[in-house]
């Protein structure tokens, strides 16, 4: 059935989440809803689910069919039966200790609806003797299948899927997608993942800072040529295609409270004007497709930076590894974590360590940085044994290698100010007084911050901004060897690229060794010289970034690679 | 300043807990105003046995001709400093075990935590009755013997803190650069684990003052010495609830070891409430 949002508006207190947004979710459409955290469009999705919490206030107006959705207080009897709700991470969202088929009949029951378990279970294209399974007997994505089954158990007119594939891998993502679609039902799927859902959609909606930036048909928006933060997300998303060339939109998405006046895209993009500062664009429309910027249509192009590959060789070899295994145990069990690595990484050079979870590269990078001593093997740091150095000798050979943690939001102390932060490995390390400050500055210079942060608490900062905090916090104490661990994974599409490129020019102007490690082969194509591929403990591939992206030995790493080529 | 001070204060104790702190306020003023009344206070003989309440006896006298307003008032002092030492004990010790079985070396975690569920499983008041009949009942006998049976539960708790802390990014990052152990504990650990310390520090105050109240009425509390539930030990030997005594005699103790326990678990548990993410309430 039909969905008509127009000029639907969010508030929480005096903070608009989203404003005046319409859009359209035609008969049996599939539409995707995207932008970047924050950007208004989870309240979107459940201000039609009814599922906003209290202090929020909707206005404006979503039609379902004849059914007014904005505002509503009464939801018995729609949620389920009239719009059915695709759940993110199918992971923990299933009963563990109830039969597939008797979640399927105790939905069926609820909405009164006179579906059979069996045919949901062929419609989402699973065997039938999953009826008799538990969901940790199936898969992620045979999760997910599950998940949509019970949706489709109220035969809802409308499903709203919020971030469905989040925690699959690519390939399975894609079959959860062409799923959704040939299930022919109004559909909005709202994602953070532009260039994924883009094969799948119909239409596409781009939000930004609470404002809808661009509208149309998928194909019109993947031609690279409307709205500039349309564009800086497609570039922004690293291909396996190393002649694509992998962009990052400046600085980041503005807060509710402090929204820019003129168009809240205009501080980042690159073909903004006195007018755009000014004044709010509306949605102009250019063929089929409409977007919110002053010069839609003009055919300009926006430039985004990208990130620069190396130019000089690798120096001397500042880290080695050589026989590597390493072993946990706990009472019940042993898992063999590495099973015999060699590897090296030499000065301005930025190597990727690319895997699956579970393949054991961040047991690696623990092993580089002195946290793990390998069961077996020997680790050599410019020269030193790490794998036998214990106490002060340990301590000494870490302050050597610096360290970018996955998770910025955890990484840096809560309590502490940026220039404390900072400072810390100096401290740590007795590091004379007074060239302090100096080092610290010339560290938030290299990570590309201004001096302005000192003062900050890590909570008022952006995510790219404390990730900027670790690379300083990491460089201070002059390393020769860097190891970023999935440093982009958790930063928003946009700002990924400007953390690979920070670390290239280290790696360049400071002659640092890197070691990048991430799962997303992608941005390993792009930023790295050289890729080490790990899995299940072992190195199935070995080369330039050149050479494994066009012709890869292993087929492990061919179809890692195809799931990221778009 | 000050406003901002207050307004923190409120974010951590919420109404709720302010209305706690308020009460223990008002408890160990009283207390406070104890200790400077002369010794005999609430030892001394002023009156008639038995007498009922009457201008300068607001709580009348009791079998010895005791004054009960002043045995009261001494009591406070008596059993809040015990709960406070008792609580600061445990914390201390607490904080000692379970450090030590979450990060210390191999092999001591397993006999610690099987040893505090030794202690978990045997019964504390049956332990507390024989410690206290065969050890003695001076104040600081009873103080090490609570101390001694009341670290296991918290000591769990502060085990599974250190261990949690220990995985959190900033504390990696610290390791990493090489900092050593005293610096990535007073550094980084403690900013976790420091909060913590309240509500263990209040419920162990909470649990001593029933628990000390419990071994005086049993009679196994210093009988010379005056305090709540020393008492009521009075009240059940005389057979006061037989008369109208009782209003007067067993009601004020017994209501002042409940304010006191409910201002500490008032409290403890918003403090709880808004350290623990697990019970944040987001509506």
């Amino acid at each position: 059935m039909k969905l008509t949002v127009r000029d639907l508006t969010v508030r929480y207190g005096d903070l608009v989440a989203v404003d005046r947004v319409s859009l359209d979710v035609g008969e049996g459409e599939l539409v995707a809803l995207v932008g970047e955290s924050g950007c208004g469009k989870t309240s979107l999705a459940r201000s039609l689910l009814g599922l906003l919490p209290r202090t929020a206030s909707v206005t404006g107006s979503a039609m379902l069919g004849d059914l007014e959705l904005a505002g509503r207080q009464e939801w018995t009897g729609l949620r389920g039966r009239r719009i059915g709700i695709v759940p993110q991470g199918a992971m923990t969202g299933l009963s563990p200790v109830h039969r597939i088929g008797s979640q399927l009949r105790e939905m069926i029951t609820i909405h009164e609806s006179s579906a059979d378990p069996a045919a949901l279970i062929d419609r989402v294209g699973l065997p039938r003797d999953v009826l008799t399974s538990f969901p940790h007997q199936l898969s992620g994505g045979q999760r997910q299948r599950v998940a949509i089954a019970l949706t489709l158990a109220g035969q809802p007119d409308l499903l709203v899927a919020d971030e469905p594939t989040t925690g699959l891998d690519a390939i399975t993502q894609g079959q959860v997608l062409a799923l959704i679609r040939s299930l022919g039902i109004s559909t909005l799927i709202v994602s953070h993942d532009l260039t994924g859902l883009l094969p799948y959609a119909d239409q596409v909606d781009v939000m930004y800072a609470g404002r809808m930036a661009e509208t149309g048909p998928a194909a019109t928006i993947a031609r690279h040529g409307g709205h500039p933060y349309t564009v800086g997300l497609l570039t922004a998303t690293p291909s396996a295609d190393r002649a694509a060339g992998w962009g990052s939109i400046p600085g980041a998405a503005p807060p509710m409270a402090n929204l820019p006046h003129g168009c809240r895209f205009a501080p980042r993009c690159p073909i903004a004007e006195d007018v755009c500062h000014e004044q709010e664009p509306a949605l102009l429309p250019v063929g089929a497709a409409s977007g919110a910027c002053h010069f839609y249509g003009s055919g300009r192009v926006p430039r985004y930076p990208l990130v620069p590959r190396g130019t000089t060789d690798a120096g001397e070899p500042v880290a080695w590894a050589s026989g590597i295994r390493h072993v946990y145990r706990s009472r019940t069990r042993t898992t063999e974590a590495l099973r015999g690595i060699d590897f090296h990484v030499g000065a301005g050079e930025i190597v990727g360590l690319v895997g699956e979870s579970g393949s054991g590269k961040s047991t690696l990078a623990r092993i580089l940085l002195g946290l793990i001593r390998p069961t077996q093997g020997r680790v050599e740091l410019s020269g030193q044994d790490l794998g036998t150095a214990r106490g002060r000798s340990l301590r000494a050979l870490q302050r050597r290698v610096g360290f970018v943690h996955q998770d910025p939001y955890d990484s840096l102390h809560p309590g502490m100010r940026v220039g404390e932060i900072v400072a810390e490995p100096l401290v740590v390390a007795g590091a004379d007084k007074r060239g302090r400050l100096e080092r610290v500055h010339a560290a938030l210079s290299s990570a590309g911050l201004s001096e302005e942060l000192l003062q900050r608490f890590p909570g008022q900062l952006s995510g790219g901004q404390r990730q900027r905090v670790s690379i300083a916090l990491a460089l201070v104490g002059n390393p020769v060897l860097l190891v970023a661990d999935e440093a982009t994974s958790m930063l928003d599409v946009s700002t990924r690229g400007g953390i690979a490129t920070t670390l290239r020019s280290v790696a360049t102007d400071r002659g640092l060794a890197v070691v990048f490690v991430t799962h997303d082969v992608g941005e390993a194509v792009q930023s790295c010289d050289r890729i080490v591929v790990l899995k299940a403990g072992r190195i199935v591939e070995h080369g330039t970034s050149a050479d494994v992206s066009s012709s890869p030995a292993d087929p492990y790493t061919a179809k890692l690679l195809e799931a990221s080529h778009h | 300043m000050s406003t901002l001070a207050v307004a923190t204060r409120h974010r951590l104790l919420g109404t709720q807990g302010l209305v706690g702190a308020g009460l223990l306020a008002a408890i160990v003023a009283i207390a406070v105003y104890g200790v400077f009344l002369p010794d005999s206070a609430g030892r001394a003989r002023v009156a008639a046995p038995y007498a009922e309440p009457q201008s300068g006896l607001p709580l009348g006298s009791d079998d010895l001709g005791r004054n009960l307003l002043e045995q009261l008032i001494v009591g406070a002092g008596i059993s809040l400093s015990l709960a406070f030492i008792v609580a600061a004990l445990t914390t201390l010790i607490a904080a000692i075990v379970g450090g030590l079985a979450g990060i210390g070396p191999r092999g001591l975690s397993a006999p610690l935590m099987r040893g505090a569920d030794v202690m978990l499983v045997l019964p504390e008041l049956i332990l507390f009755i024989l410690a206290a009949a065969f050890l003695g009942q001076s104040f600081w006998t009873r103080v090490a013997i609570m101390a001694v049976i009341l670290w296991p539960v918290p000591s769990r708790l502060l085990r599974s803190a250190v261990l949690t802390s220990w995985s959190r990014g900033h504390l990696e990052v610290a390791r990493a650069m090489g900092a050593p152990l005293w610096w990535v504990l007073g550094r980084h650990a403690s900013y976790i684990i420091g909060p913590l310390l309240v509500p263990v520090f209040v419920r162990t105050a909470m649990r001593a003052i029933i628990y000390d109240a419990t071994l005086s009425f049993l009679g196994l509390g210093d009988p010379t010495t005056p305090s709540w539930g020393t008492t009521l030990y009075w009240v059940q030997v005389n057979g006061v609830f037989l008369s109208d005594a009782w209003l007067w005699w067993a009601v004020p103790p017994g209501a002042a070891i409940t304010l006191t326990v409910l201002a500490l678990a008032l409290i403890g548990t918003s403090v709880e409430d808004r350290l623990n993410p697990a019970l944040k309430d987001f509506s």
